[in-house]
């Protein structure tokens, strides 16, 4: 299907390409739109080569001609593109002399979440004198990393060092005009993480975006690439369980997952970006395209926990190419207030004997709109093929929605495909009885919540998922009563 | 959208120059078949029926034909082409009516039909069968509605209206029978409307030849207290699509979906169900199962509404399907879309095989592989007719299976 639509477009956009714009603006910030001349700049300011630079304008020009897609179940008003900034240098944050100047209703949810001081002042830019914990951390474990030979970068740098490595990957798994978003974050991508695990190698430790410091602002079109090689193993953790003030409205990133035979990938997500306020107003736009491709014997595991943003659009995906490869998804995914989230996974099943999981939870309370959309394919050649999906929703109010759009293609007799879905709500007699336990009605809902929840959490690094719980929490505060 | 390729449908200008009375209907002039970009077709082709040459036809049909047709079915209403066939008919009861007809009739529906197929027989239809039922009425005998469908490039527009009074009680079967070597299209549509406390079950017997073409369209409102029953099997046919829309506006009423589909050679078959509970207290459930053979293919996309005010809703779904060759699709696309918090619904969809160990278990008791399967089909298929509104077509449909597994 897409290599069909591709050649669609591709007939349909062959018109002539102008070359041959240079430009000399010189500040850090460019002026607000999108253009050829800011792609080049941008191209220019992080000192690419030449081919990623055409990488880019090839994705502008179809981005040009693609439409935003109008089919999920969500309501947003469309971004006006042309009123962003794609590129700013990283603005040196204000610093604070101490946490007494920062939001206290951010400090009590970082004191919820169970934050250290320290941590708290790196997350709210406060000045710090003492060196911090983690920056050492992160230094030893760099170091640690190299020993056997594992790159973790920033995708700049991996750009510069390891050209080699991004351009034989790169758009490979999500071809630069897979979809709109897609092309839009090709064209004007700004930075992100790389991660390349040599043969037979078993990563000791997660890698966490976290402990890369500097490069924490990696802005709003962020681009991942993970290349488990041969035999080798990784655990992968994005983003963070404290909430982030995004100044960035609209969040396009493009997620790249590629385990060669025998590879595993586990690539784990807790998103909570700001939703927007009670009245749901503001909020940010997470459009997101993740995909991962398996080769023989290799493993991709999804896990994550979606709580924040205004307009969630996220669909991790496996491609199970290889013979015995196996795809998992699970998620947790919360909205509350005015939030809405369409998320899911595709499960595309070529090779045989492929397994696929799915263990979806949503939970929705307030006025907010939770959807799972799912696509699990059999082809023809995937025999012995087997799916388990099961879909549930929970819902809190009579205001909010839960819904479930999976499609089921099977084309082989041999395939195996289940997928259930359920919806209901909190029991008054659970609540009743932990209410005459003396536990109050909120800390009922959290610890039901969670029990609905473990499922999928289990999945997560440890101290990942102890945070993770407690966001739940928070992310359901005042959604009773 | 790029590149969208319209499925146009050249025939439409003779078909409506061909009728008697000018019809309204202003869309059908520009009437476009949908294409796999609407994701309401999304696994279902129309183009082929979009390219033939349709036309009405009052071919000759031989008596021997239609007894052939119509074998050891009792209180025969029938239908050919659309049109309604006195001779083999029985008389009909208090309450039900038919006229043939060359204008469009009134449709119950305030709204203008979106669907083209439905389009196409709201502005030309041959027959109207009138169902009124009085209030506390009762019927209690089994009337078979035939529609026969025959003749080169012949399309048949049937139209049938069902009301049905308060406290009454009614039931029929509904079969659609394709013959002959040629295509045919079937475009059937019928609205039902059930009164307070009121009773409608319908088993409804589809077949058909391999280059017959059908369209069935039900849309139903369920008032307050009624109970709707409607079981449809699809037998065979080269292209088959039923569309039911069941809206459930009345309190503690009660709505029932069940299908059966054994598609072979290379038979589509697709089933789209919509059950939008718009009320509270209301129950609803489906069972949809489904055998493909050869390289066959079968659709399936059943959705749940539940509205905001539909609280205390039960509603109920399952598909399950059994791929018997390599080279058969299923495309299977349940849904639940609900905006109300105290309910509880959920639906389920398999897709898989035959389990290896219950034909090994057969088999080596000395079962032919060919026998082991037909018991197994026929487990599988038993769930659906144990449903059955007229228990007498469980023998009649089991037969059509096993006949068709060879």
């Amino acid at each position: 299907m897409a290599s069909n639509e591709e050649e669609i477009l591709r007939e349909v956009t062959d018109s002539d390409y102008k070359f041959g714009f240079t430009t000399n603006i010189d500040s850090d910030k460019v002026e607000k739109g999108l253009n050829e001349d800011i792609i080049r700049l941008i191209s220019a300011k992080k000192n690419e080569p030449e081919w990623l630079l055409e990488f880019r304008l090839e994705a502008f020009e179809q981005w040009k001609k693609m439409e935003e897609p109008d089919w999920a179940h969500v309501n947003y008003e469309k971004p006006d593109f042309q009123d962003i900034h794609y590129y700013a240098a990283p603005q040196p944050k204000k610093k604070l002399d101490s946490l007494d100047e920062v939001d206290p209703e951010l400090l009590d949810t970082f004191n919820k979440l169970g934050i250290s001081i320290d941590e708290q002042k790196r997350l709210t830019g406060v000045a710090v004198d003492i060196v911090m914990d983690s920056v050492s951390v992160a230094t030893t474990f760099k170091e640690k990393l190299a020993e056997l030979g594992i790159i973790f970068c920033s995708f700049s740098e991996a750009v510069q060092n390891h050209p080699e490595l991004v351009r034989k990957y790169m758009g490979t798994i999500v071809p630069k005009t897979d979809n709109f978003y897609a092309a839009l974050n090709s064209a004007v991508f700004t930075d992100g993480s790389f991660a390349y695990i040599p043969k037979g190698v078993k990563c000791p430790m997660e890698l966490s975006t976290y402990f890369r410091i500097n490069e924490a602002q990696t802005g709003q079109f962020e681009r991942t690439l993970v290349v488990a090689d041969k035999g080798s193993y990784v655990s992968y953790l994005e983003g963070c369980t404290a909430p982030m003030r995004d100044e960035n409205q609209l969040h396009a990133a493009v997620v790249e997952l590629v385990a060669l035979d025998d590879a595993e990938i586990k690539y784990s997500t807790v998103q909570n970006w700001y939703p927007g306020d009670k009245n749901g107003h503001g909020g940010i736009f997470n459009f997101v395209t993740k995909r991962g491709l398996c080769e023989r014997n290799a493993k991709i595991s999804w896990t994550q926990v979606e709580t924040g943003s205004a307009v969630t659009w996220k669909y991790p995906s496996c491609v199970l190419k290889g013979d015995n490869s196996v795809g998992e998804f699970y998620s947790v995914a919360v909205t509350n207030n005015f939030q809405q989230a369409d998320t899911g996974t595709k499960m595309i099943h070529i090779g045989a004997n492929t397994k696929s999981t799915i263990i979806s939870k949503g939970i929705s309370a307030g006025r907010s709109h939770n959807s799972y959309r799912g696509l699990v394919k059999i082809n023809k050649n995937a025999r012995h093929a087997r799916n388990f999906s099961q879909c549930d929703s929970l819902l809190m109010g009579d205001r909010c929605g839960a819904h479930t759009f999976p499609y089921i293609e099977t084309e082989n007799s041999t395939a195996k495909v289940e997928h259930e879905a359920t919806t209901s709500k909190i029991g008054e007699d659970q609540i009743f009885y932990c209410l005459q336990r003396g536990i109050s009605e909120e800390k009922a809902i959290s610890l039901i919540v969670n029990g609905y929840c473990k499922e999928v959490l289990n999945k997560l690094p440890m101290e990942f998922a102890v945070e993770a719980q407690k966001l739940l929490s928070i992310s359901l505060e005042g959604s009773v009563g | 959208m790029m590149n969208q390729k319209d499925n146009k449908t050249p025939w439409a200008d003779s078909l409506i120059a061909s009728y008697a009375a000018k019809p309204e209907s202003e869309n059908l002039g520009e009437l476009r078949f949908p294409t796999r970009k609407d994701e309401y077709w999304k696994y279902t082709r129309t183009n082929q029926i979009a390219k033939n040459s349709w036309s009405f036809q009052d071919a000759e049909i031989s008596s021997d034909q239609v007894e052939n047709a119509i074998d050891g079915i009792k209180n025969c209403v029938v239908f050919i082409n659309g049109k309604f066939d006195a001779p083999h008919s029985i008389e009909l009861p208090k309450g039900i009516s038919v006229a043939n007809t060359d204008a469009a009739v009134e449709s119950f529906a305030a709204e203008k039909p979106f669907n083209p197929f439905r389009i196409l027989n709201e502005a030309l239809p041959q027959t109207c069968l009138d169902i009124a039922i009085e209030n506390n009425t009762v019927l209690d005998e089994a009337i078979n509605f035939v529609f026969i469908y025959h003749g080169k490039d012949s399309v048949a527009n049937p139209f049938n209206r069902v009301k049905i009074g308060a406290n009454s009680s009614v039931k029929w079967i509904e079969r659609h029978i394709h013959i002959g070597e040629h295509a045919t299209f079937g475009n059937v549509c019928t609205q039902i409307r059930l009164g307070e406390n009121a009773y409608c079950g319908m088993d409804i017997l589809q077949s058909g030849t391999g280059s017959s073409n059908h369209h069935e369209e039900i849309e139903v409102s369920v008032e307050k207290g009624a109970r709707y029953v409607q079981n449809s099997f699809t037998l065979s046919g080269n292209w088959t699509r039923n569309n039911t829309q069941v809206s459930i506006v009345g309190e503690n009423a009660e709505a029932n979906l069940n299908g059966f589909y054994i598609p072979a050679q290379k038979e589509l078959v697709d089933n789209h169900t919509i059950i939008d509970h718009q009320v509270a207290h209301c129950n609803s459930n489906e069972l949809y199962r489904g055998v493909m053979l050869d390289q066959s293919t079968g659709v399936f996309n059943g959705k749940v509404f539940v509205r905001q005010d539909a609280q205390k809703t039960n509603a109920f779904q399952s598909n399950g399907n059994i791929l018997m060759s390599d080279n058969a699709t299923m495309n299977s696309k349940p849904e639940l879309e609900i905006y109300a918090d105290d309910v509880k619904c959920s639906h389920g969809s398999t897709t898989g095989q035959f389990d290896d160990e219950a034909m090994f278990y057969l088999m080596a008791r000395g079962i032919s592989k060919s026998t082991a399967q037909k018991m197994l089909v026929g487990a599988f298929a038993a769930d659906v007719l144990e449903l059955l509104v007229h228990e007498e077509l469980h023998e009649e449909i089991e037969n059509a299976i096993h006949k068709k597994l060879g």
